[in-house]
């Protein structure tokens, strides 16, 4: 129940923004990814917002603006860093936009750690554990994501279920759960990465969908 | 004596649900409710899955068409609005298919009903596919806290029961099959048309769990890409 996108545009990811916050109105976050070699090291950067009318910042040095827009499922209003996207662990990023319906069985039958109450956050412990398309084929329900692996310097994006859309031919090299006029659906079942180099997202490769409770 | 209150909409969900109350207790109450919904006609398979039972001791179709007026922002209530698709809205959190407060009000409507012929158990038709679908009102955090709601009463407990809460549509229709519920008698589609649409969010979850049990729907549908008996 969130919205997900991203662009190497900042104009086209606040544009990305609006649209995507009636899908989710308690809280934002903009995660900014830097080149290797800045001086501070840093390769990921995130902040969170609960103010939507506050504009988000510009940074120069960012090469790719990735979102997430939250609407609380439960009646913690209270914002909370560790139950919010995107999750994060050993330099690996992932938001989420749906609802699983086999986290529980999943954290069992894994038996996987470092996850909390939400569904979203057993998402990365389940791919360090098993792989990143064996993790993507054993989800069921609904997901759109965006997964940044900072160590491979790799942007991925998928999903089954919960929309997703991309402008063009993936050329424009930005992603959203909302569309903007123009923007098609992504294919379930199909792997994007974002080539940095020529600034656009690619078909790297495909997965098995696994229960959508829903026939689309 | 044991009574239940059920909410029968005429959908497939309540049907399973009017399904399990009949066997579990003596006298089933049941209420279908008139929301100035689109797909009206659902009522009128509320009637036929009531004739399938015998310890139902009344069927009361209540009134509440004010929704029309005062929840103008439904698609299900406004004829204006366009009824959504699966395929564009899922992850939405608040689709326009959603009718506000609709589940507090008719559970509402059911407690007060239950008090009055003395049942202390009303059920509630919500399944995990609504939750997915974006449904607050259709989630297990809504089960609790309308039950610790009703839990202030001093005088007379009642207890709302939503035993396919958890439930997959694949589990839905399975236990159903089990206990014999006629699935032709039931309409699910948020459009009121000859046929059912296929594509609105209760049509595509409903398709799904029939092909996930790999039988065939015996509603017809205006869409005609469903892969019946490919699956």
């Amino acid at each position: 129940m969130c919205g997900i996108f991203g662009s190497n545009n900042i104009e086209t990811f606040r544009e990305l923004c609006k649209v995507n916050s009636s899908r989710g109105n308690f809280v934002r976050s903009v995660t900014y990814l830097f080149p290797e070699g800045l001086e501070s090291k840093t390769l990921v950067k995130t902040t969170h917002e609960t103010d939507f009318d506050k504009p988000i910042t510009e940074n120069p040095f960012c090469i790719y603006y990735l979102g997430h827009v939250q609407s609380p499922t439960s009646k913690v209003r209270e914002f909370a860093k560790k139950t919010s996207h995107p999750f994060s662990s050993n330099g690996k990023y992932l938001a989420h936009n749906g609802v699983l319906q086999n986290d529980r069985e999943l954290i069992m039958n894994r038996k996987l750690k470092n996850y909390n109450d939400v569904d979203s956050s057993i998402i990365l412990p389940l791919i360090e554990n098993i792989g990143f398309k064996e993790a993507i084929e054993e989800l069921e329900g609904t997901f759109g994501c965006w997964y940044y692996d900072s160590k491979k310097g790799s942007l991925r994006i998928f999903r089954s279920g919960s929309t997703l859309y991309y402008k063009g031919e993936y050329c424009d090299g930005s992603f959203s759960s909302a569309a903007l006029p123009g923007y098609k659906y992504i294919d379930e079942g199909v792997i994007l990465e974002y080539n940095f180099t020529s600034r656009s997202f690619i078909e790297v490769d495909k997965f098995k969908l696994n229960m959508t409770p829903f026939f689309l | 004596m044991s009574k239940a209150v059920v909410p029968i909409s005429g959908g497939l969900d309540s049907s399973v649900i009017l399904s399990i109350a009949s066997k579990q207790h003596d006298d089933v109450y049941a209420l279908t409710y008139d929301y100035g919904q689109k797909h009206k006609k659902e009522i009128l398979y509320a009637g036929l899955q009531i004739d399938e039972y015998d310890n139902i001791e009344e069927h009361k179709i209540i009134d509440i068409s004010f929704f029309k007026d005062i929840a103008p922002t439904s698609s299900l209530t406004n004829d204006n609005i366009k009824v959504a698709h699966a395929r564009d809205v899922l992850g939405d959190a608040q689709t326009v298919n959603y009718v506000p407060f609709r589940n507090m009000m008719m559970l509402s409507i059911a407690s007060s009903y239950a008090e009055a012929v003395g049942a202390d158990t009303v059920y509630h038709g919500s399944a995990l596919v609504d939750s997915q679908a974006g449904y607050w009102d259709g989630s297990k955090e809504f089960l609790n806290e309308i039950n610790n709601v009703t839990s202030l009463n001093r005088k007379n407990t009642i207890k709302i029961e939503a035993p396919l809460i958890e439930l997959s549509k694949k589990q839905i229709i399975t236990l159903g099959l089990d206990n014999d519920v006629k699935f032709k008698d039931t309409w699910t589609c948020y459009e009121g048309d000859d046929k059912a649409c296929g594509y609105c969010t209760a049509c595509s979850s409903r398709i799904q769990g029939f092909l996930q049990n790999k039988l065939i729907d015996p509603i017809e549908y205006q869409r005609e890409d469903i892969p019946w008996g490919k699956n």
